[in-house]
């Protein structure tokens, strides 16, 4: 009950035995072999593709009841992320559905080999607040495509989207298949409870742990997708135009700084920072006018104990002299204007924490080379950035920082790029997906060995010789003149 | 002790963070001391080995240090092929950026090898963890003593023993070690401990792969053909008893027969039984002994259940005092008796009839997922569904524990069977964190992102024309063709036009006011790369300080016009940037527009301009 999202009154009684039901009608699903045809899986991204366009406008709404998100960013960052994620899916599906075919070694001749991909089972996708269309439906999509059953708990943060995903994917998909719980804590640790074939998790790396530790408890596989203070580090020898707007896009122009890639500090020399700080102050008015507590074009914060956590960060004595722009804050709409800290003790508390929100510190250090040390002396982030024409930094930056991803003269813009894997390490996560890596992400990937009834070499069995040792040094050592000879020798054996 | 292990992992995460392991020649020094090692105490291995298991030397060749070496030969000969970042195809939306994946090592890892290969399984890890430039602590079974001793003692004289470490001990030590953080944890083992292991490690939140077990069946179909029945069971034979004596997770566990072909079946085991390991297989010495009394004991109170003595067709003698079991063969002990319900890991065969071999998935699926499952069978339907209605961690069609040796296949399982697989490459990618990686420069800049006053954005054209150009190719090939093909001349238009008046800082083709259809067809009769140049003029000149390439833009377009007077052009300082709904731009390209149809322009000179 109350899985397919219609029922209200369901929600409320979503206990351990609806966890329990729900997981068994899923597995039951699963294992009629429904969800492994090809068929299948297209109907279902079609469908999800349906979703998304067919009632944009709602999506949008309900984004914007949840976190006053710009009509711009739901488009560019969600539904049409989402959609392109379907379109790709559906164009590759086949294609990444094939077995691939690899060399098999000289000692099992003959023989061929393939990997073939196979869906785990039951996947539990748990999403984050701060996108909750696009984290949501983007691991979903995945999950399909793989050919598995999913059930989906979007957070009860953004109440109005995951409201809407459960009315919507009720509509469009396979209810026997797909499902969504809405709820908060009580449900999700239901939810937790049952053993899954992969959990797919986004969120925050404290409760990253918990279902680590309950994942651990049926041997479940996890993909975490966590967060970290992803570093941006400015060089003094840059279009400083473009990289402000750059670092404004991906820090506020990203739910106002509420994304898990979203630039978290910036790391500068002493003697650029007071131009980089005009460059930003400059660009922020151009973008959100002289009063950006008004501004349209900015998310607000989620909710009232996000917002005090901000106003904690803001607050702290040992920063609250360092802010050199924004700072306003405006309780009753849960807003907060772009703010701009320079030189911040790195031991404050907004340098400690992730901050998730639209407070952007400023670090600086005497030679930039420096700033590796500050970033490698804090948890890996999901993110690093730098702004350099310098191609020995560039180069540096890219094999010392390490990062869940890593980007040169831009901000967040990998997380677009279906090519590339988007996952975390170390703290920041593990797992990646996107675009093929998805599909990876869901799939076990089987070893499969055909062989034939002839050529079979004595050497396997015993009883052992000294003869026998010595072809199978040369079978092992894989070179075919030291078999021949080692054959030629010992032929009759 | 806890000092030791702190001691330990703190010297070798100083020497992680010294980035000496990342170079490759460290990593190809290192992968060649280990063959060394190998080489020279090839019979220290194996005494060890015979020691704590009873291998025989070319068993233990076979199945540990002929492995190694294969896998540190495959290691030495790829890894600069691996190490490579990988470059990945971006869309053209991001042109002139360059997407590579460069796998990065994750740092400290932790190895927990297992008693029943305790060479090649603390070894082979160590391969991939070496290879990816991590640093290594090793915690070999305490099981196996001989050789858990012998790697303390000769890995630390080989090779680098700041950056690999082996930690002897028992259960207390590996409780301590799973204490501390961990970039990876590497485990081989059981459900039980796999289960420990990953509740630790989410502590830190750190990644692990666990290569547990599970019961392997093999099906085996009725084999027309005497000869092929022939090889079909003897390499049953071969992979029960052979490899440690049964005691191996990827070992056949039970075998699933057609009823009228289980005598058969039995005869020819007995048969090749004897070939194999003599009539004596206590005395022949070609079979793996138990490794140690509690594992002894565990089989004889599998083989003691109510009825699952009496199923026993051959052997089933046990020889304490030497911790042997015979070669034993059950036939149809009872389905819910432990020795079915938990894996043998030892010589025991229950052989289970069907009354059709089909049945087998149905009997497979009932049960936790295997590590494996070996199919003899010539029936290409019957392969299929074997392989598309089943899930194991891999399965090999008429031949068993082969899988093992392919460097090109992942080896690893799935479910009960444990996540995560290793072997050739994948030991790389196992040990390795794949970095993205996106390289983009300051020029030219296309922005879909909401640059300026984001009200305008809510005009649902533009935002068409970024998905249209964001998307993969799909709907509309040709229009997406010619959108792109366009923006490169706009952008090449752009950068040669404005590259001479000022220092370039941005181009923004943005599409405020005209629809994406008539813009990009070409059969309009407009000069195209010029129009969208004038497109990234409004929002350039009302944003920035573009007065002197207005000019110049305007001189342009007016030469690309025609004889009579082209509609004025607004000034920089015309248009409030506030995106109104009839913005002066909106009333100059509508003008500009008629006007281009009534004076349509030189084909010659529209094409010429772009190159």
């Amino acid at each position: 009950m109350g899985s397919t999202g219609h029922n209200e009154e369901g929600q409320v009684v979503f206990g351990a035995s609806e966890a329990s039901r729900l997981a068994e009608e899923l597995r039951a699903s699963f294992i009629s072999c429904k969800t492994r045809s090809y068929e299948w899986r297209r109907s279902q991204l079609k469908n999800l593709l349906k979703v998304a366009e067919y009632h944009e406008q709602e999506i949008i709404e309900a984004l914007r009841s949840d976190l006053s998100k710009p009509e711009f960013e739901s488009y560019v960052q969600e539904i049409s992320m989402v959609k392109n994620s379907c379109k790709l899916a559906l164009k590759e599906l086949k294609h990444w559905m094939k077995p691939e075919k690899v060399k098999t070694s000289l000692t099992t001749f003959p023989s061929s080999a393939e990997i073939v991909s196979e869906p785990f089972g039951v996947i539990l996708v748990i999403s984050a607040w701060n996108y909750p269309f696009l984290l949501s439906l983007d691991p979903v999509i995945g999950a399909i495509a793989a050919g598995n059953a999913v059930v989906l708990k979007p957070s009860e943060i953004a109440p109005a989207t995951s409201k809407l995903l459960a009315k919507l994917i009720g509509e469009y998909l396979d209810t026997s298949s797909i499902r969504v719980v809405e709820g908060a804590v009580k449900e999700t640790s239901a939810l937790l409870e049952q053993k899954w074939d992969k959990i797919c998790y986004t969120g925050n790396a404290r409760v990253g742990r918990i279902v680590m530790t309950a994942a651990a408890k049926h041997l479940t596989p996890v993909l975490l997708e966590l967060g970290g203070k992803s570093p941006v580090v400015v060089d003094s020898s840059i279009n400083l135009q473009v990289s402000t707007r750059r670092i404004i896009a991906g820090k506020w122009g990203c739910n106002n700084g509420q994304a898990c890639v979203s630039p978290d500090y910036i790391i500068t020399t002493k003697d650029f920072a007071p131009k980089l700080v005009d460059a930003l102050k400059h660009e922020l008015e151009s973008f959100y006018g002289k009063s950006p507590l008004e501004s349209k074009d900015l998310s607000r914060i989620v909710n009232s104990n996000h917002f005090a956590r901000l106003k904690e960060l803001l607050d702290d004595e040992r920063v609250s002299g360092k802010i050199v722009h924004g700072g306003e804050v405006d309780e009753t709409k849960l807003r907060i204007s772009p703010t701009i800290m320079l030189d911040v003790p790195q031991d404050s508390l907004v340098m400690s924490e992730e901050i998730f929100g639209p407070l952007l510190p400023i670090i600086t250090v005497d030679k930039l080379e420096e700033s590796f040390d500050i970033i490698s002396s804090g948890t890996k982030p999901l993110a690093a950035y730098l702004f350099s024409n310098d191609k020995k930094l560039k180069e540096l930056f890219v094999m010392t920082v390490s990062a869940g991803g890593v980007v040169i003269n831009d901000t967040t813009i990998h997380l677009a790029v279906h090519t590339l894997p988007f996952g975390g390490v170390g703290e920041s996560g593990m797992g990646a997906y996107h675009g093929k890596f998805s599909f990876d992400a869901f799939s076990h990937k089987k070893a499969v060995v055909y062989r034939s009834f002839v050529g079979d070499a004595a050497v396997r069995y015993p009883p052992y010789t000294k003869g026998k040792l010595r072809v199978l040094k040369a079978l092992l050592s894989g070179s075919l003149l030291g078999i021949i000879g080692v054959l030629l020798g010992w032929s009759k054996g | 002790m806890v000092q030791v292990v702190e001691e330990s992992l703190g010297e070798v995460r100083k020497t992680f963070r010294s980035r000496k392991t990342r170079s490759v020649a460290w990593r190809n020094n290192q992968l060649r001391a280990l063959k060394q090692l190998i080489n020279d105490n090839e019979d220290t291995v194996s005494k060890a080995l015979y020691d704590d298991l009873g291998k025989h030397p070319t068993e233990a060749y076979r199945d540990e240090v002929g492995v190694v070496l294969k896998t540190a030969d495959y290691a030495l000969r790829n890894i600069d092929k691996w190490v490579a970042a990988k470059k990945s195809s971006l869309p053209l939306l991001f042109y002139p950026a360059k997407g590579e994946v460069q796998p990065e090592p994750l740092g400290v890892v932790l190895i927990f090898s297992s008693w029943n290969f305790p060479i090649s399984l603390a070894l082979d890890p160590l391969i991939g963890a070496i290879s990816a430039g991590n640093t290594v602590i090793i915690k070999p079974s305490e099981q196996a003593p001989a050789c858990s001793s012998f790697l303390a003692h000769y890995v630390p004289l080989y090779m680098d023993s700041k950056a690999i470490k082996i930690i002897e001990g028992g259960a207390e030590i590996s409780e301590l070690l799973l204490q501390q953080k961990w970039d990876k944890i590497f485990f081989t083992g059981s459900c039980r401990i796999g289960r420990i292991v990953m509740s630790a490690a989410a502590k830190h939140l750190t990644p692990v792969t666990l290569e547990l077990g599970g019961k392997c069946p093999t099906i085996l179909d009725s084999l027309s053909d005497p000869r092929d029945m022939k090889v079909a069971v003897k390499r049953i034979v071969g992979g029960k008893w052979g490899p440690c004596g049964g005691q191996v997770c990827i070992g056949i566990d039970y075998v699933l027969v057609e009823e009228k072909f289980a005598s058969t079946l039995i005869e020819l085991l007995l048969k090749f039984i004897k070939i194999c390991f003599g009539e004596n297989p206590k005395d022949a010495k070609r079979m793996a002994r138990i490794v140690n009394r509690s594992h002894f004991e565990r089989l004889r109170n599998l083989l003691s259940g109510p009825h699952v003595a009496d199923s026993i067709v051959h052997g089933g003698s046990l020889d304490e005092e030497n911790l042997f079991v015979e070669p034993t063969i059950l036939l149809n002990p009872p389905l819910d008796a432990e020795i079915m319900t938990e894996e043998i890991f030892g010589p025991l065969l229950p052989i289970i009839t069907l009354r059709n071999i089909q049945e087998s998935i149905e009997f497979i699926n009932s049960r936790p997922k295997p590590l494996a499952i070996y199919a003899f069978t010539k029936d290409e339907a019957f392969k299929r569904r074997i392989l598309s209605e089943t899930s194991s961690g891999s399965v090999v069609f008429n031949d068993v524990m082969v899988q093992f040796l392919c460097d090109e296949l992942p080896f690893g399982g799935v479910g009960q069977s444990g996540f995560g697989r290793y072997h050739g490459k994948y030991s790389f990618d196992t040990f390795s964190h794949e970095k993205a990686v996106m390289q983009g420069s300051f020029f030219p800049e296309i922005e879909p992102r909401p640059f300026g006053r984001m009200e305008t954005a809510a005009h649902r054209y533009r935002l068409r024309w970024i998905s249209a150009y964001t998307s993969p190719k799909t709907k509309n090939k040709q229009e997406n063709v010619r959108t792109h093909t366009v923006l490169a001349m706009a952008i090449m238009k752009g950068a040669l036009s404005l590259k001479r008046v000022l220092p370039i800082t941005k181009i923004t083709v943005t599409n405020r006011r005209n629809p994406p259809g008539p813009f990009w067809l070409p059969t309009k009769k407009k000069p195209m790369a010029d129009q969208a140049t004038n497109k990234s003029l409004p929002y350039e000149s009302a944003s920035t300080q573009g007065v002197g390439k207005g000019k110049e833009e305007d001189g342009e377009s007016k030469k690309s016009a025609g004889p009579p007077p082209p509609p004025e052009k607004p000034l920089a300082g015309d248009c409030c940037g506030s995106g109104c709904v009839r913005c002066v731009w909106d009333v100059y390209y509508e003008e500009l527009e008629a006007y281009n149809k009534l004076y349509k322009t030189d084909e010659s000179e529209v094409n010429s301009k772009p190159s």
